[in-house]
């Protein structure tokens, strides 16, 4: 249980505390303000954060690998994200019912899917609704007429993963499994900003086979 | 889980830095890395429970993660500290509030340390965080995470037709939340051990059955919790009647308390401990429909959670006219339709009724009703407009609140290249009685919450608002202790939300914050006056 601290004690661990501050405010600043070097990520079969500069378009950063996972669907179907990566970019949209912006903001997902769905773009939106709510996800989905999936995560399992403090919160990643745009909140005007990224992404993606549309 | 080490999270802010300026992605061999988050907070203004101008506080939530394969180890570290002398309660920490470890695949996963599970819809147990959100204890003043975790081992996982969720260990609140943060029920003491089996019968058709054996409540010694639930999709039954692409499904769940299924059946009797719950959903072309009830009786077991059936609104005024659930005796029903209009209107209707009753002379009686209609009507009647309307009527006798009316209207209007202006106007109009043996008088209300705000897509918002009321339970301005106001009160404050970059966000907001209740995720809380400055940097790498 709590643990309340003498002053005497409480001045001693302030020091550490102030240096830690300034630290972690430090750490907010970017790299490149600071003067220092921005090292390459990680290697192996992800796309490092050069190659992704490379395509020369500043509306795409690399904000490091889109970590993995396996969720249901709300008809109990399971779904992976690196399958999902397969077929091309992914929109991962993080939203609950009962958030007013997150509910303006998935018809407009709704729409960029229909767009794009061709081209390769698979949305997933992932319901952070606790289990207690989510009688309210079907009626929710089917009366916006979403056709993406919809996944449950009810013990914010992906949320963990993915650090979701606000919803939504809306994650663009590259079929290499890089997080390339981040969007925290929903204005009317942010899907025209995340529609440019798309197709910023899809540019720099070689056109899809016939063969790789059917898988 | 708790240690007090500055010096040990001192080296962890300074591998934070490392990540931060070195690497953007620190990553350890084949496939490992490591993933970092910081949640920072300062104030400084005034505070409602302390004789002082010159308040300071900082908060920071630190989360570490190392992530390879299947494997998860992580800790999350938080400290605060403030400028109130200690003989006003000196609640600064400096502590690890969570560690855990986790192996997960598909279909199995098993966690050590700190962890988050539910049984069910969480009638018997639940153990959950609310991210994002930093509560306020009010004696003596602290600041800290919301957080109602399981301390121990949890696994969960999947073969065929069999589901498994096995738990054991210790609820634990965040262990800063300090005591009376939790006010109403704090987690039990002691442990709980047990879980839930499910069994899918046919596609769309699971039964379960959950067991826990908990200690430490208030009577001592240990006693048994156990329940069953029913999960059904009925749209093969739908189909057969003709309503091609309908969906329908019903869940029912029983839980009790010393319960012996076989004798006391889903008893829904007074003095026999219980909670009820279903819901029913049903799914039809544009349209959604869903209806839960639920009774819950002397069931405040200090580890549940059940679901609340009060609709959480996010408008302003509406979010915070909420209901708090009581699950020493509890019983109602909520619906909601959701479904398209012509002209692109979508229509979200909320119906929610409940009614508590008070213990009194061994009995329970004074019933206490709670209602809320609520309709809210949204469109784009133009590309680059998008509107919202809402209208609600209730009452919550057991806030004294007779009647209550609420409208309201919000507009974002896209002026240009991601430019966008944002406006919100609520109006309540709400009526409480006082009655006491001394006292028996209506009291009359108005409030008013409005913004206005310009905010530019992928960098952020600046926003003001105001709002307004004449409550006479708020007229005294807690802020102000030793004067006694009495005129209607008002609140300005104006918010600065900006992406610095993709990985760093501030919020800066300044002027007067109302108190009262606020609800996120489906869990209400109180939080207490504020004026002044607040600065939020929330970082991830």
């Amino acid at each position: 249980m709590r643990r309340v601290s003498s002053g005497k004690h409480c001045r001693m661990d302030r020091q550490p505390l102030r240096s830690a501050l300034v630290l972690a405010l430090l750490c907010a600043l970017p790299p490149a303000f600071l003067g220092l070097p921005v090292a390459a990520a990680a290697s192996g079969t992800q796309a490092s954060r050069g190659e992704l500069l490379a395509s020369g378009d500043a509306l795409l950063e690399d904000l490091g690998r889109a970590p993995d996972f396996t969720l249901r669907t709300l008809q109990g179907d399971r779904i992976r994200l690196t399958e999902a990566l397969e077929r091309g970019p992914v929109i991962l949209d993080f939203w609950a019912t009962w958030c007013r912006p997150c509910r303006q903001a998935l018809p407009q997902l709704q729409a960029l899917y229909e767009r794009y769905r061709e081209a390769g773009l698979t949305v997933l939106a992932v319901s952070v609704d606790d289990p207690r709510s989510q009688p309210k996800i079907a009626p929710f989905a089917r009366s916006q007429e979403l056709t993406f999936p919809i996944l449950t995560d009810g013990e914010k399992r992906a949320g963990r993963l993915y650090r979701i403090t606000a919803v939504p919160t809306t994650f663009l990643i590259s079929p290499e499994g890089r997080i390339v745009a981040l969007h925290r909140g929903y204005r009317k005007g942010d899907i025209m900003l995340l529609e440019k990224q798309v197709r910023a992404l899809l540019d720099r993606l070689p056109t899809p086979t016939a063969e790789s549309k059917e898988s | 889980v708790t240690v007090r080490h500055g010096p040990l999270l001192l080296l962890l802010l300074f591998v934070f830095l490392a990540t931060g300026t070195a690497a953007q992605e620190l990553s350890f061999g084949e496939g490992g890395w490591l993933q970092v988050s910081n949640l920072l907070e300062f104030q400084a203004g005034r505070d409602p429970t302390l004789d002082s101008d010159e308040l300071t506080r900082q908060f920071d939530q630190f989360i570490l993660d190392y992530l390879q394969g299947d494997l998860r180890l992580g800790l999350r570290a938080e400290f605060y500290r403030d400028s109130i002398q200690p003989e006003f309660g000196d609640a600064d920490y400096d502590q690890i509030t969570q560690k855990y470890a986790e192996w997960s695949r598909p279909d199995l996963r098993i966690r050590v340390g700190n962890g988050y599970a539910i049984l069910g819809r969480g009638l018997l147990f639940r153990a959950f965080e609310l991210p994002g959100v930093v509560r306020d204890a009010i004696f003596p003043r602290a600041r800290y995470a919301e957080s109602r975790d399981l301390e121990g081992v949890i696994i969960e996982g999947r073969r065929g037709p069999l589901q498994l969720l096995a738990l054991s260990g210790r609820p634990v609140e965040n262990p800063d939340a300090p005591y009376g943060a939790d006010e109403v029920l704090p987690r039990r003491d002691g442990t709980v051990s047990g879980g839930r089996l499910g069994l899918q019968l046919e596609r769309g058709i699971v039964v379960g059955a959950s067991y826990l054996r908990a200690d430490g409540i208030v009577e001592p010694g240990t006693e048994d919790l156990s329940g069953v639930d029913l999960s059904l999709r009925l749209d093969p039954l739908l189909a057969a009647l003709g309503a091609q692409g309908a969906g329908l499904s019903f869940y029912g769940e029983y839980a009790g308390r010393r319960w012996q299924p076989f004798t006391d059946g889903l008893s829904t009797r007074d003095g026999r401990p219980h909670a009820l719950y279903t819901a029913t959903t049903l799914a039809y072309s544009s349209w959604g429909l869903s209806f839960e009830t639920k009774r819950y009786h002397q069931f405040d077991l200090r580890i549940n959670d059940p679901p609340t059936l009060v609709p959480e609104i996010s408008y302003h005024l509406l979010n915070r006219m909420t209901h708090f659930l009581l699950t020493s005796d509890e019983q109602g029903a909520q619906l909601s339709l959701q479904g398209r209009l012509p002209r692109g209107w979508t229509l979200d209707l909320e119906w929610a009724t409940a009614r508590n009753r008070l213990l009194r002379n061994g009995r329970y009686e004074l019933p206490k009703d709670y209602r809320l209609l609520y309709l809210s009507l949204e469109s784009s009647p133009m590309a680059d407009l998008q509107l919202s309307l809402f209208g609600a009527i209730g009452k919550d006798k057991f806030e004294g609140i007779t009647h209550h009316h609420a409208l309201g209207l919000q507009a974002q209007q896209v002026v240009r290249d991601g430019w966008a202006l944002v406006g919100e106007f609520e109006f309540q109009q709400a009526e409480r009685r006082i009655a006491t043996t001394l006292i028996n008088e209506k009291q009359r209300y108005d409030e008013i919450f409005t913004t206005l705000g310009i905010s530019l897509a992928g960098h952020g918002t600046l926003a003001f608002q105001a709002e307004f009321s004449n409550d006479p339970a708020e007229k005294d301005d807690p802020l102000t202790f030793d004067v006694v106001e009495d005129d209607p009160r008002a609140w300005y404050g104006g918010v600065l939300d900006l992406q610095l970059s993709d990985r760093h966000r501030v919020t800066l907001f300044a002027g007067d914050r109302r108190g009262g209740t606020a609800c996120t995720s489906g869990t209400c809380y109180e939080v207490p006056d504020f004026s002044g400055v607040e600065l939020r940097l929330t970082s991830r790498y």
